[in-house]
């Protein structure tokens, strides 16, 4: 992967007694798409307002890279957020909010403008333009927040919960357009409780739990090492097991469905290996340990895997 | 301050953009004009109560007596003594009283009015019974009328102030009170929006995207200077509509009224007067969800305003009182109260200076004190802070 944009290094952040963020350290790099995940009040808000400079770490160091500058204040007109608790002025046009915001990015009226009528095309909201926000639908004010965020073209894009609220058909708008940014040399901070919607479009996760770093790798790398794999099968004989094996951790049966667990660093291969030849199997799936159960266990304070 | 001029203008464009704004500017002076021609109209539409009292004339003086009622809504007729008759007359409500003119009144001064009620006797009865006893007792005495009309002749007082050169002027009272009744009003008007303002960033849920784009002091400084300048345009167009009016409509001469030596120091305490309470109302603003969550504390602070009123009174008593005199000092009142005192009396050179330097050094205070709980505030959803968590974000911010 190309040049590292931000890093975070052993970032501490103390409110009153509380501990909120505890050491964490991780990098992005430019094109990559960084699942930042963890429990509600795990840390992660915290973290997020300190990358944007709306909040300043106790200790640590946050350095954002960017124009072949290391730079430890942020580069407020090259960073893109949308944060979770987020609006957009009732009263206001959506051309004049869009503006409004834009021009704090340091972006001059023209562009300004030449860019949100791109933007509004591209989500279908052009004839909203100079519309009220209040006559929105929900939906249709998220995108214009999105845009409010990524109008300035920004090197880091901070995005928390971006899909909540949104239908499947938004959601796949969403992701092409983040998968786009990234693709631009943008680095890209998600937010996600979807885990599928992470598992999707992320390259690589952290995960935070009682603002301790818990898991940090690329998704590949975090799957092979903590996500053991799950067989499936569909049985067609009447009262037929697998044999209990020493590579099995923990199975299950569902009517003629019975699903094994692995143990972890045991390939599927070799499980498959040690059933019987004539072993009445219809059908068979194999796959990894879903991130949402490796998010789960650890919300649940388990360890992964 | 980067993004204080953008936070200036989005402040200034929106509010002149919206139809509230708009028709609370025109139709505020519109409403004190209206307020002022009310009286007049009423008193137009409204005959002046007459009132009407019966005479029994023994002394031969109801001419005298008519002479000096000219012009009052005073009438006299002469009656008979005829005790029944008056009193029935007075009973019928057809008359307000009747009296009898005879030598007790003259020997003892005493003059029973026999009314069917109690009511209000006019100024003018009372006077002109007045004066015509003192003549006739003077009379007696042989008293030269030219003297007579001497010694009882009334004072008029006309009262005439100096400026500091000696010259005769009207004083500056009006200036004084009407720029002191505009910094109210700028205060609570312009206060009000940034109040709502600052309220409206966290409901609307735009201070987290807001803030990662420029510090909370640029936005906190940008409404500050951008409300202030929408309370300029107000009072800007309040004086073009109400000005005129004055001038041209009620005949008020107003280059008598002001006197520009004075306008400086006015400016001064307008100035840090509106930076005080602006910075209050931010302050605050930031704090709260919603206007409905507001809590005790958050309601007292729209009342910090009004505490010149509670002083009016004492000052218009004694402008050189105690009260007065601390209200002068006082950093919360003595924007309006300085500016209106100083109509009432004339301020000695160190009461300016003391009374600016303590609200120059209050506004700082405040202003820093506004700024970090503001920059707390704006981040924090949901709960309405109190006092200790207050204290809490001064001391950690």
């Amino acid at each position: 992967m190309s040049q590292t944009l931000l890093s975070v290094e052993g970032v501490v952040k103390e409110f009153g007694r509380k501990r909120a963020v505890d050491s964490v350290s991780f990098a992005v790099r430019r094109g990559e798409i960084l699942g930042f995940l963890g429990p509600n009040g795990a840390g992660k808000t915290t973290t997020i307002r300190m990358i944007m400079g709306i909040t300043a770490p106790d200790q640590g160091r946050i350095t954002y890279h960017v124009d072949g500058r290391q730079e430890n204040r942020v580069p407020k007109e090259r960073v893109g957020y949308l944060p979770e608790e987020r609006g957009l002025y009732k009263e206001a046009r959506v051309m004049d909010v869009l503006l409004f915001l834009a021009g704090l990015k340091g972006m001059d009226k023209k562009t300004a403008r030449a860019r949100s009528m791109e933007w509004l095309e591209r989500f279908g909201l052009k004839e909203y333009a100079f519309a009220k926000v209040q006559q929105l639908s929900k939906g249709m004010a998220q995108k214009v927040q999105f845009i409010a965020s990524v109008i300035h073209d920004p090197d880091l894009v901070v995005l928390d919960e971006p899909f909540s609220g949104l239908d499947p058909v938004n959601q796949d708008l969403f992701k092409a357009e983040i998968r786009r940014l990234a693709a631009s040399g943008s680095a890209v901070l998600l937010s996600s409780h979807q885990m599928n919607l992470v598992e999707e479009l992320c390259h690589s996760i952290f995960l935070i739990h009682h603002g301790k770093r818990v898991l940090y790798g690329s998704l590949y790398d975090i799957k092979a090492e903590y996500g053991a794999h799950r067989v499936r099968m569909l049985i067609t004989r009447n009262g037929w097991t697998p044999p209990p094996s020493p590579l099995v951790e923990a199975d299950e049966r569902d009517g003629a469905w019975y699903t094994c667990l692995l143990r972890p660093g045991v390939a599927p291969v070799d499980y498959l290996r040690s059933l019987p030849d004539d072993a009445p199997i219809e059908e068979l799936s194999l796959s990894r340990i879903s991130l949402h159960d490796i998010f789960v266990r650890t919300a649940q304070g388990g360890v992964p895997g | 301050m980067k993004g204080l001029s953008h936070v200036f203008t989005w402040e200034v464009t929106r509010h002149l953009r919206n139809k509230q704004f708009l028709i609370g500017l025109l139709l505020t002076p519109l409403i004190f004009v209206a307020f002022g021609a009310i009286p007049t109209l009423l008193a137009y539409f409204d005959r002046p109560q007459q009132y009407e009292y019966l005479v029994v004339d023994e002394l031969g003086v109801l001419d005298d007596l008519r002479a000096k009622l000219e012009g009052s809504r005073v009438a006299l007729t002469p009656h008979s003594m005829d005790p029944d008759a008056l009193r029935e007359k007075v009973l019928a409500d057809n008359v307000n009283g009747y009296f009898v003119l005879d030598r007790t009144f003259v020997e003892q001064g005493v003059l029973p009015i026999y009314v069917a009620k109690l009511q209000m006797r006019p100024d003018a009865l009372d006077n002109a019974l007045t004066d015509l006893l003192q003549e006739i007792r003077l009379a007696e005495r042989s008293l030269d009328s030219e003297v007579l009309a001497y010694v009882t002749a009334r004072p008029a007082f006309i009262p005439t102030t100096l400026d500091v050169k000696g010259e005769n002027t009207i004083g500056n009272l009006p200036m004084a009170i009407g720029f002191s009744v505009l910094l109210f009003f700028l205060i609570l008007g312009s206060g009000s929006m940034l109040f709502m303002s600052a309220l409206q960033e966290k409901r609307d849920r735009m201070s987290e995207v807001v803030l990662s784009s420029i510090g909370p002091d640029a936005l906190f400084a940008g409404k500050i200077a951008g409300h202030f300048f929408l309370g300029i345009v107000q009072v800007v167009v309040w004086l073009a509509i109400g000005l005129p009016v004055a001038y041209f409509l009620l005949d008020i001469p107003l280059g008598d009224y002001i006197t520009p030596s004075l306008i400086p120091a006015y400016a001064v305490f307008t100035l840090l007067g509106y930076l005080l309470f602006a910075a209050i109302f931010v302050g605050m603003g930031g704090t709260m969800d919603s206007m409905e969550t507001a809590s005790n504390l958050q309601g007292m602070v729209f009342m910090l305003p009004a505490l010149p009123f509670f002083v009016i009174g004492p000052i218009i008593g004694n402008p050189d009182g105690a009260i007065a005199r601390f209200a002068t000092l006082f950093p919360l009142t003595s924007p309006v109260v300085t500016i209106l005192r100083s109509g009432f009396t004339v301020l000695r050179t160190w009461e300016w200076a003391v009374a600016a330097v303590l609200l120059l050094l209050t506004t700082a205070v405040i202003i820093k004190m506004a700024a970090k709980i503001f920059r707390v505030g704006m981040l924090m959803y949901g709960k309405n802070p109190d006092l200790r968590e207050l204290i809490r974000w001064l001391r950690h911010a």
